[in-house]
């Protein structure tokens, strides 16, 4: 799927350089399902958002599906990003002023889908998700697990190969939180869907199959 | 309890309004928490002391200008029971009236207590007065009125009394120019020394009266006690009486008819009825609004203009206090999670509310103190010249307190919604976060918009046309050749006359001379003739002119011949009418007019008159041997194309002054008589347009204030977007999406309104410019060119930063 080598970022203060990220080498497989651990602050989110291409990076290569990324201009970042990375967060951030059926197309229209086949797509994932009773309500009308499930249905719609999820349970209960880690389950093994999480919790990080250990913005393991 | 309240929020949380209440601190809490507001929020409250500083000096300007027109003579005593008297003939009304008409009138009602007669214009005095020895000249506006004046209007006399009989020799001075000439003297029995009518003794002194009254303050001479007295000929004098009551005056023109012997004056065969004559009183406060009276030289205003200012005061100070309410909802989001702390910390919700109402109320207070700052600015420029009022601060208490008022008003509304809004929610809920703009606040706020957009559309539309108006009447074909014209009054060498026109011919840069006895263009209408054609009555404007006229302002002559040089031998003079009089009253070339006045050609309708008036029948006339005195004083000199028309000028003036060097000629441009001529447009145009602009920026400083905080909200939703793929075109697409179907709407709604309101207004003129759709095109293109900008600019920031900080916020 993608190779880093030697990936560092900082953010400059008057006592020197402060480290975000150094030197991160991984590689992932197409088809993993990789958790990342890490005690606060300790880079997990930065990290998840540089492999997003949401964030920039100051030194090291991102081989993402054979391109450089580092050498690419926004605008085919942004194409490479839209077509191939699902979104996942910890405070859901759906668009309050949009119902759950318009969430869930909202990216839809930033790849220039034909109408039908827009409202088949969102017709498939409230289905999938079973919340087609809740596609005409408002985010702030559903409860919390509800939000996560219509994020999901959101990161998915555009079929994306890679999905990062930074702390996807973390504002859920456990039982909540199950069902979504089997939602990432069933899409890993039986649609080959990379996923990437980072997660504090142990119990969730070990439905992936490799572990990866952040401490201070460095691989511990 | 309220101060208690705020206290307690302030030293128990130093968040809610963040910093400043340090302690020892003595200010009073509600002052310490409305200041700490003004830092937070510093660019809307700024945005707000700005609009509704400059919509109350606004609104205080347009006020005191509409309180001018409105009270204008209005305060003269007994102002109901004064008429002045106009004698209408077929569809025209004159002022002027022939004294023994004015006499006889006077005469014959017991219900007419006092009449006086004017001089028709105001004359310029030269005088001198000797002080120690030394002549000190000077030159003041006079006006020659019969004793009785004084009887029907009130003066207030300082030195001397009415009864100090006004007579020959004798003047009337106002207080100020007393004051002028005397200083702290008493004036009475002071000598006058006029140029040409010698020793005028100042017999009293009375108090100026207020600009806005067509009583003017200037030197009174005495009539001549048998001036005109049996010319029934001479119109001459505007005509004032005063009455017991005016529900008397309907009933004195019939009266007057029964008691006068119409045909021992006015011939053995006159009847009221065949003549078609009558007389029209106008009572003293309508005659700064009647505009169909001939000769009549008061100061004029329009109530329509007076509405349509009226109405922009009105949107002006509701424009700004829409923003100011958009401004205070629009903080709503900002400002809920410290007022909701304060509440979870165990504030009240009346008090909260209070002292958020009081905030508004503070901010609009303030607002109107620096309009009493920028009026006293407005005042000192140029700018206040197109008031007529006196825009002192202190001669208005009751206009500058009443807006006062207002402000504090304006306050209460904008604070009230806001303060219940943000107070009304669960804390708890509130506190949790993920609170987003609610619905129904983003559709009252977009309603308000709409309402700002709708009157900035109408604005636009309206002053474009009235614009478009000027333009045309000033530079519109008239007819003849109207560049390179300069025109100079030469009365005063009336007798050097040809002599003057051979010496500026003589100069190179002069085309050609001629001359006539009115200038075209500077009126609505001209001398009108009566005469018999065909066994017919006619009626048509007369202009006398010079013979070689026509050719001089290149009028061509459509039949017929021009006028030759032997015309003005001929005993009774010659005539070329224009195309209206030939059709209305079937002339021909070579027939009479009275049986004597040869007409001798036709030309097309040239515009002799105003723009306001249709082209009416009209002649331009060569006085023949056998006519009265020659008074064709208006030189037209043709400067010839290319030449230096300053140095034309002034080449004009020095020959003037080798005729008469004390006497200052009258000498200007012809574009000047133009625009003289529309001066009441051009001036109200400006009036408007000022105001109208001033609107539309407080509107866009609306929408800018409002894109800015819909931005910030949207923030976060920006970010979100930015991840599911969108670019910052695309971003900044559907912001500006946002606002163009607001602008849209908007624009369905306000082009009818414009467009009503501009036909209505052009209805004021005989020729109008016409409807320009592209004028509508333009107004929207140019607000949606200027809301494009803000909310570009504005999203700009937002749409191109990194979407992870966006996200984060949380």
């Amino acid at each position: 799927m993608f190779t880093t080598h030697h990936i560092t970022k900082w953010v400059s203060s008057p006592a020197g350089r402060i480290f975000l990220l150094r030197d991160i080498n991984l590689s992932i497989a197409r088809g993993e399902f990789v958790s990342i651990m890490g005690p606060s602050g300790s880079g997990k989110s930065t990290l998840l958002n540089v492999l997003g291409m949401l964030d920039t990076f100051d030194e090291g290569e991102y081989i993402f599906m054979e391109q450089p990324v580092q050498t690419l201009k926004e605008r085919q970042r942004s194409e490479l990003h839209k077509h191939n990375i699902g979104f996942i967060f910890q405070a859901y951030h759906l668009i309050d002023e949009l119902t759950v059926a318009e969430n869930i197309e909202a990216p839809l229209l930033y790849h220039g889908t034909k109408q039908s086949e827009r409202r088949a797509a969102v017709a498939d994932m409230l289905d999938r998700f079973n919340i087609v009773g809740k596609k005409d309500l408002f985010p702030a009308q559903l409860s919390g697990g509800q939000q996560q499930l219509v994020g999901i249905a959101r990161a998915l719609i555009t079929r994306p190969k890679l999905l990062l999820a930074d702390e996807p349970t973390g504002n859920l209960n456990s039982k909540q939180g199950e069902e979504i880690m089997q939602v990432f389950t069933t899409l890993n093994k039986e649609e080959g869907v990379t996923v990437i999480q980072v997660t504090h919790s142990e119990k969730n990080a070990a439905y992936g199959n490799r572990i990866v250990h952040l401490l201070d913005g460095m691989i511990v393991s | 309890m309220k101060g208690n309240f705020v206290e307690k929020a302030g030293t128990a949380s130093p968040s809610p309004f963040g910093r400043g209440s340090g302690r020892g601190f003595q200010l009073t809490p509600i002052v310490r928490n409305f200041l700490s507001v003004i830092r937070r929020f510093k660019m809307a409250t700024t945005l707000n002391i700005l609009g509704l500083s400059v919509a109350f000096a606004a609104f205080m300007v347009i006020m005191i200008q509409l309180d001018y027109d409105h009270s204008f003579d209005k305060f003269h005593t007994d102002y109901d029971k004064i008429f002045r008297m106009e004698l209408s003939q077929n569809t025209s009304t004159q002022a002027l009236i022939c004294r023994p008409l004015a006499e006889r009138f006077f005469e014959s009602s017991p219900h007419i207590l006092a009449g006086a007669l004017t001089s028709s214009w105001l004359q310029p005095a030269p005088f001198h007065i000797e002080k120690d020895g030394v002549r000190i000249l000077y030159e003041e506006n006079s006006i020659t009125v019969s004793p009785s004046f004084f009887d029907v209007f009130t003066f207030d006399f300082v030195e001397g009394v009415k009864g100090d009989y006004l007579s020959p020799s004798n003047v009337f001075i106002p207080l100020s120019l007393s004051r002028k000439l005397f200083g702290n003297e008493s004036a009475v029995g002071k000598q006058l020394v006029h140029a040409s009518w010698g020793n005028q003794t100042v017999m009293a002194v009375y108090r100026d009266f207020p600009a806005n009254s067509i009583v003017d303050n200037d030197i009174y001479f005495a009539m001549q006690e048998n001036e005109n007295r049996q010319s029934w000929g001479n119109f001459n004098y505007y005509v004032y009486f005063r009455v017991d009551d005016p529900s008397n005056v309907p009933q004195l023109f019939e009266n007057f008819k029964r008691n006068f012997d119409a045909q021992a004056a006015f011939g053995a065969d006159f009847t009221w009825e065949d003549a078609n004559v009558g007389l029209r009183f106008t009572a003293l406060p309508d005659i700064h609004y009647v505009t169909d009276v001939g000769y009549d030289r008061t100061p004029k205003a329009s109530r329509q203009t007076l509405l349509i200012l009226f109405a922009i005061a009105i949107v002006i100070v509701m424009i700004a206090e829409i923003n100011f309410t958009n401004f205070s909802t629009a903080l709503t989001p900002m400002r809920i999670r410290n007022i909701n702390t304060q509440k979870v910390l165990g504030a009240r919700q009346g008090a909260m509310r209070f002292s958020l109402v009081l905030e508004a109320v503070l901010i609009s207070l303030l607002s109107f103190l620096v309009a009493t700052g920028l009026m006293m600015l407005f005042h000192r420029t140029s700018l206040a010249r197109l008031v007529d009022a006196d825009l002192s601060l202190t001669a208005h208490p009751l206009i500058v307190g009443g807006t006062a008022f207002i402000a504090l008003l304006a306050g209460l509304l904008a604070g009230l919604y806001p303060a219940w809004y943000m107070t009304s929610f669960v804390p708890a809920l509130v506190l949790k976060g993920n609170f987003g703009l609610s619905p129904k606040g983003k559709r009252l706020r977009n309603t308000l918009i709409g309402i700002q957009f709708v009157s900035s559309f109408a604005l636009m539309i309206g002053v474009s046309f009235m614009y478009l108006q000027n333009r045309y009447m000033q530079h519109s074909p008239l007819g003849y050749d109207r560049d390179e014209l300069i025109i100079a009054n030469i009365g005063r060498i009336q007798q050097s006359r040809d002599a003057f026109i051979n010496k500026l011919k003589a100069y190179s840069g002069v085309e050609d001379v001629t001359h006539g006895e009115v200038i075209l263009s500077s009126s609505d209408q001209y001398m009108g003739w009566g005469r018999a054609y065909k066994e017919k009555h006619i009626l048509f404007q007369c202009l006398p002119v010079d013979y070689t006229f026509l050719k001089v302002m290149g009028i061509e002559i459509t039949e017929g011949r021009d006028f030759r040089r032997e015309d003005a031998l001929t005993r009774h003079g010659a005539y070329v009418f224009n195309e209206t009089a030939k059709k209305k009253y079937d002339m021909e070339v070579g027939t009479t007019v009275d049986g004597q006045e040869e007409i001798i050609g036709f030309m097309p309708d040239v515009k002799f008159a105003s723009f306001r008036t249709a082209v009416e029948p009209m002649a331009f006339y060569v006085r023949g041997s056998e006519n009265w005195s020659d008074r064709s004083n208006c030189a037209y000199i043709k400067v010839k194309a290319g030449t230096d028309k300053r140095a034309a000028m002034s080449y004009i003036r020095d020959t003037l002054a080798e005729f008469d060097a004390e006497y200052t000629f009258d000498v200007k441009f012809f574009d000047e008589v133009l625009q003289r001529l529309y001066e009441k447009e051009t001036s109200l145009g400006s009036l408007i347009s000022l105001f109208s602009l001033i609107a539309i920026f407080i509107s866009v400083t609306g929408v800018f204030g409002l894109v800015v905080f819909d931005s910030e909200c949207r923030r976060k939703e920006v970010g979100i977007r930015k991840v599911l793929g969108a670019s910052v075109t695309g971003i900044i697409v559907m912001f500006n999406k946002t606002y163009f179907r607001i602008l849209l709407v908007c624009f369905v709604i306000a082009a009818p309104l414009a467009w009503y309101a501009v036909h209505n207004w052009l209805e004021n003129f005989a020729y109008k410019t016409p409807i320009y759709w592209w004028v509508y095109l333009l107004a929207f293109v140019a607000v949606g060119i200027i809301t494009a900008c803000t909310v570009t600019f504005q999203n700009w920031r937002v749409a191109t930063a990194n979407p992870v900080k966006a996200l984060k916020t949380e």
